[in-house]
């Protein structure tokens, strides 16, 4: 009686489990060959390439081109014209292209329409302007994750003998430096407020946390 | 026939993980597909995602 429910139940895993991978794409890289005349054709700029690729990537482009119809003409030639440049970026470019395309992406569509010409703008742009905006976009990347996430946690684990200044030891928040950056002088950043502001929002959460010696 | 079901079980357990991590792996085959499709056939050309500047740019000009 047992055995055979059991026998029964693991039939039907089995069959739910094979029909599933049968449905998915093997994980096996296709080689050239194994590639459909329209695959080859769409990729056929990595056509030299494709022997070395890893074979995560020769499945990522080969699902590519099967999303290649889905483009307008113009989008296609582009896709395929831009394929080597693609192919040439090291994996860290290929990652901040990709968080850089997310990011915009997030803009309003009808911004985002003049973002074509918004790059030629910026390409105009005095280079030392460009550096500046280039810095400011480096500096939040790290700061972020250092005083919002990083900081509380950090303290304590880190600085073993906090002898707790008597000035705050504001962490330099220097960090509004994408906006304050970007605007030419205003909004400075925090200069005049330093005592104020430093012990309301800032320093608590760092005081706080290596408080007194309250050990046992 | 308690050991076969022991057996049976672990072998659904091992199944079930692999097939998670297989899942895991198409699904971030998936995403890459998408996102390079997508940034490789935009308006945009490349060197304008892999300037951070521009993006810093452009979040700063669009407030209005």
């Amino acid at each position: 009686m047992g055995s055979k429910r059991l026998a029964r139940l693991t039939a039907a895993c089995a069959l739910v489990c094979s029909s599933q991978l049968v449905a998915a794409p093997p994980l096996t890289a296709p080689a050239w060959n194994d590639l459909t005349p329209d695959q080859q054709r769409t990729l056929s700029p990595l056509a030299r390439e494709w022997r070395d690729l890893p074979d995560e990537r020769k499945r990522k482009w080969a699902g590519i081109a099967d999303r290649f119809p889905g483009y307008t003409p113009e989008e296609q030639s582009r896709l395929q014209r831009r394929m080597e440049t693609w192919f040439s970026l090291t994996p860290e470019q290929r990652t901040v292209a990709r968080d850089q395309y997310r990011n915009l992406q997030r803009i309003p569509p009808e911004q985002r329409e003049a973002l074509r010409q918004k790059w030629i703008t910026y390409q105009e742009l005095p280079s030392e302007e460009k550096q500046r905006f280039n810095e400011a976009a480096k500096k939040p990347a790290a700061k972020p994750a250092i005083p919002k996430i990083g900081a509380p946690p950090i303290k304590p684990l880190s600085a073993p003998p906090p002898p707790r200044p008597a000035k705050p030891k504001i962490i330099v928040k220097t960090p509004p430096p994408a906006e304050a950056a970007q605007l030419p002088a205003p909004v400075s950043t925090l200069p005049a407020p330093t005592a104020a502001q430093a012990t309301s929002p800032m320093i608590e959460p760092v005081i706080a946390l290596p408080p007194s010696p309250a050990k046992p | 026939m308690p050991r076969g079901r022991t057996a049976v079980s672990m072998l659904l357990v091992v199944v079930a993980a692999l097939g998670v991590g297989y899942l895991g792996e198409l699904q971030r085959t998936a995403d890459l597909e998408e996102v390079d499709s997508a940034l490789l056939a935009d308006d945009l050309p490349i060197d304008a995602y892999l300037d951070s500047g521009f993006d810093a740019w452009v979040q700063n000009d669009s407030p209005d």
